[in-house]
């Protein structure tokens, strides 16, 4: 078992190397040896890091990115963090709406909503048209406005991370401070605040490490407000001409400097949260009702209609006027643009095919999922079931590419698949959809890890064991005993990581093959160049498409399910049957007739 | 002498569930008192609501005179002369042992000299050498233990409340615990309402044992009186006297009719002549006999029909001509089988009445 564990993890972890890990290595390499993939090798020293202080927009780009994710993450973590405290103590009705609000925001692709603040704060938006704030542009399309509109997308990192934490009732740390003569603010103060604080820090760093890796935002400001960050002045540098990888090369590496050092302080903050505090008897807070919920309600509702409302409020309704500055009266109203996502519009440059890009990034994605399902199966199986030696670095290798933005992973895809040696050997794959599939599977694996390896901790490695001695091999442990265990749960990683694979625009943005159409770039372009109506139908469409097939398949998938389990059953009852009447063979058939 | 503690009607309920009974007691000035009783009667409860943690939903609680719970008045923990050791120690995992003591002397503003003083004395007499700039993680359960009774004390409390602090201990540790905590109480002048489920911890420990069940208060007595003299078959039973015997009380009902035998013991509950009676034995304190010997009496005539080897005795399983079953302690093995007879001292044997302990059945 040792031994197959073994060979199944050596093979799982070079896999990983290979996709996960080269690229970011490659990233690193190059800005210390900028020749190294592209045949010249040549080391100068690290004077190429150093020209990010004196090159202006290297420089801003750094400050912008080190700032907004500073600003908005203090922000984000303000608001999570509330929302978690309130949300793990009392009971009110638009919780539930709360949770809901929070786990749709962290899935929508960040540059969807981004359109959307842009299509209602913009000079024309909305807010100035329909509400009359004008006022709502300068406040918002500055740094600080930034910061607030990061903060409204990104607060659900630091809200499930507090509550996760809060949630536990650790009453008794409270109680015996008050019987030490603490009054309950000092309680809160000092005894569950101080507990509470590595938690609210890692949401805080979660925060950090998203805002700055995030290419989103940048790119869909980029049609109203110039504010360069890491991630969007890495791709302008690759859509440049000449190409400057160079440059490319060093902002990605200081973007890596500081996802590090995030992380670096992210992991302090979970080793110092090992205080030990839940022991066996800990049991969940008991959640009352506040005496004033009508307040709680009110608020929790405005703050959904702010985060989400807005964005998503404002593309539904940009998606249904026939022009964005008549406002939304009733001649204004139209469904052209969504016919118009059909009417093939090929030879519109700005205007690329919803269809085609709808069929390409579909089938992308459900290739990844697949894909990466498989290997987050063995991942998760090497991890929790065998005794491999290098789990460590399977760990690091399938979590990555989490906290690594898209942005760099491209690049470090076109630095590693984009050397001219590899055309001997047919592997000069930037350029070709298979380039895409890979990248995308990449960022894919950490969910599907992470959805795993819930639910192997949950089975005891000794039925598996059992299946040893019984001569099965690790191929058919893994197929007849972990596989119809965690179905379910396959099931919800699948649908995870073809969420998260449709709407990747980074990574479709750096790697997209010439001519070749994907949904993210067919409402990013519309978008770029002005067109809002059809940018927002696509969104609309394509987000309302994609939620229906998940829906469609959860519901197909847990009816095969409840089909097995009924066959399973007249089956076991047959074969009951054929025991207590000494039956032999025969068919299973034979019991309906 | 002036009550420290004093619960007049006090209950309890969460939703329907009524957890604490109406119940009155009053605690004197440095007595130390178990709650005894099994888990889900109400022994936290009442804690909690002496610490003020709770609300009492009727009745009042006083505490040197001063209202400090009722309907009319409710003062909080903070404000209330008493501390607590918690079952888990409710350390605070993020302040070394040192901050745990400390933090309750500068909730009550005492000045650093004075806590210095009480530290020290607080490290002597827990033996806390070593330990008191570490975190609650570093330190074992036992130290821990000793740490949150440190805490406690520290802000010199009139009432220290206890609840189960050494069940989380291992056995050997209990042990060691249970003795180093009686030495240590016994030296205080502090008033202790401690809580267990360990009827030798509450011997061990306990000036008084309050036995509670199913929220309300069976026995209030010194150990020495629970012991010789249970109130109830249940407290009887908590107390090792694990054979019931059901029987009738004879004429003049000076004892109890057992298979044709008479038997005599305590009256804790007074019957009439043929009147059902409980007789409540303790396996200890039997005495077994394999012959017939005239001019013996209090005996109980029977069949041995299992005998287990436990050491440093044998258990011998004896049924009586009416099918009712005794257990006992016994030197030897005797023959599977054959007859036996049953001596019960009369100083040892209580007697209940029979309908009065119907929730006992």
């Amino acid at each position: 078992m040792k031994n197959s564990g073994t060979r199944w993890g050596v093979g799982i972890a070079l896999l990983l190397f290979i996709m996960i890990f080269l690229p970011l290595l490659a990233v690193l390499l190059n800005a210390i040896l900028p020749g190294l993939f592209f045949g010249n090798i040549q080391f100068q020293g690290f004077g190429l890091l150093g020209e990010i202080f004196h090159r202006p927009l290297w420089r801003q780009s750094l400050l912008n990115s080190v700032w907004l994710g500073i600003g908005t993450a203090l922000l984000g973590t303000l608001i999570g963090a509330s929302l978690a405290m309130v949300r793990a103590r009392w009971n009110f009705a638009s919780g539930r709406l709360l949770d809901a609000g929070v786990w749709l925001l962290l899935i929508a692709p960040s540059f969807m909503l981004a359109q959307g603040w842009v299509l209602f704060a913009g000079a024309d938006g909305l807010a100035s048209q329909l509400l009359g704030m004008n006022w709502v542009t300068a406040a918002l399309f500055q740094p600080s406005g930034l910061m607030i509109i990061m903060a409204l997308s990104k607060f659900p990192l630091a809200y499930l991370t507090v509550l996760a934490a809060t949630e536990w009732n650790v009453s008794q740390y409270g109680h015996a401070a008050r019987l030490n003569g603490a009054h309950p603010w000092t309680v809160w103060r000092t005894v569950e605040l101080p507990l509470a604080a590595p938690s609210i820090v890692a949401g805080a760093t979660l925060v950090f490490i998203d805002t700055v890796g995030d290419f989103g935002l940048p790119a869909a400001l980029s049609t109203v407000y110039r504010f360069p960050t890491l991630t969007y002045s890495i791709y302008s540098a690759i859509y440049q001409s000449p190409v400057r990888f160079d440059m490319a090369g060093v902002l990605a590496f200081y973007l890596v400097v500081l996802l590090a050092i995030a992380m670096a302080v992210l992991l302090l903050s979970l080793r110092r949260s090992r205080f030990d505090f839940l022991n066996a008897r800990a049991v969940r807070m008991l959640k009352v009702r506040p005496k004033s919920s009508l307040l709680l309600n009110g608020v929790t509702i405005v703050f959904l209609m702010m985060s989400i409302g807005i964005p998503v409020g404002s593309s539904l309704c940009v998606s249904l006027m026939k022009k964005a500055g008549n406002g939304l009266v009733w001649p204004n109203l139209t469904l052209e643009h969504y016919f118009s996502l059909f009417a093939g519009s090929s030879t519109d440059y700005k205007q690329l095919s919803f269809f085609e890009g709808m069929v390409h990034s579909l089938t992308i994605a459900a290739i990844a999922a697949g894909i990466s399902i498989i290997i987050g199966f063995i991942v998760a199986y090497v991890l929790t079931f065998t005794e491999f030696k290098m789990k460590g670095w399977l760990q690091l290798f399938s979590i990555i590419s989490l906290a690594v933005p898209g942005i760099v992973m491209g690049i470090g895809y076109i630095f590693v698949w984009n050397q001219k040696w590899l055309e001997t050997f047919n592997l000069h794959l930037y350029g070709t959809p298979s380039l895409l599939v890979i990248a995308v599977i990449a960022g894919a694996i950490p969910y599907a890890v992470r959805v795993q390896l819930g639910s192997f901790g949950t089975i005891s490695s000794s039925i598996l064991n059992a299946a040893a001695v019984q001569g099965a091999g690790t191929l058919a442990r893994m197929l007849h005993i972990v596989l119809p265990l965690v179905r379910r749960s396959l099931l919800l990683a699948v649908l995870t990581a073809f969420g998260t694979s449709v709407f990747d625009l980074a990574l479709t943005s750096m790697l997209q093959p010439a001519n070749y159409v994907l949904m993210p770039l067919v409402i990013d372009q519309a978008f770029e160049f002005g067109r809002y109506g059809y940018a927002t139908a696509a969104t609309v469409l394509s987000g309302g498409m994609v939620l229906l097939i998940i829906v469609l398949i959860q519901f197909a998938g847990e009816a095969i399910f409840k089909w097995s389990d009924r066959r399973e059953g007249i089956r076991t009852k047959i074969q009951e049957r054929q025991i207590n009447t000494g039956q032999q063979g025969g068919s299973p058939y034979e019991f309906n007739s | 002498m002036n009550s420290i503690l004093k619960l007049e009607g006090v209950h309890k309920s969460f939703d329907k569930q009524v957890v604490l009974r109406p119940m009155s007691f009053a605690l004197n000035h440095g007595e130390r008192i178990c709650i005894l009783g099994p888990s889900g009667c109400g022994k936290s409860t009442l804690l909690q609501l002496i610490a003020g943690l709770l609300r009492v939903d009727g009745g009042s609680i006083e505490m040197d005179g001063k209202s400090v719970d009722s309907s009319q008045q409710y003062i909080p923990p903070e404000k209330r002369p008493v501390n607590m050791v918690f079952q888990d120690y409710a350390l605070w995992p993020h302040m070394t042992i040192r901050q745990n003591i400390e933090y309750g002397m500068k909730r009550g503003k005492i000045g650093s000299t004075v806590r210095n003083q009480r530290l020290d004395r607080l490290q002597a007499m827990l033996q806390l050498d070593g330990l008191l700039d570490r975190l609650p993680s570093q330190c074992s359960g036992g130290q821990q233990q000793r740490a949150g009774m440190a805490r406690a004390l520290a802000t010199e409390p009139s009432i220290l409340l206890m609840d189960e602090p050494l069940s989380n201990l291992d056995v050997k540790l209990r042990t060691e615990m249970r003795s180093e905590l009686g030495r240590l109480l016994s030296d205080l002048e502090t008033t202790v309402l401690y809580v267990t489920h360990d009827m030798l911890e509450a011997f061990t420990l306990a000036d008084r044992i309050l036995v509670l069940r199913e929220g309300r208060i069976d026995q209030f007595a010194e150990p020495q009186q629970l012991f010789t003299r249970p109130a109830t078959p249940w407290v009887a039973r908590l107390m090792g006297y694990h054979n019931r015997i059901n029987g009738i009380y004879t004429i003049g009902a000076s004892s109890v009719m057992i298979a044709g035998q008479c038997i005599a013991g305590k009256m804790i509950d007074q019957g009439v002549g043929g009147q059902a009676a409980i007789i409540m034995l303790h396996p200890d304190q039997l005495k077994l006999r394999a012959t017939d010997e005239e001019g013996n009496h209090n005996e109980i005539r029977g069949t041995v029909i299992q005998t287990i080897f436990e050491g440093i005795h044998w258990r011998v399983i004896i049924a009586t001509e009416d099918h009712q079953r005794i257990h006992a302690f016994h030197a030897e093995p005797l023959e599977l089988g054959s007859a036996c007879w049953v001596q019960c001292s009369p100083e040892q044997t209580m007697i209940y009445r029979g309908g009065a302990h119907t929730e006992d059945e």
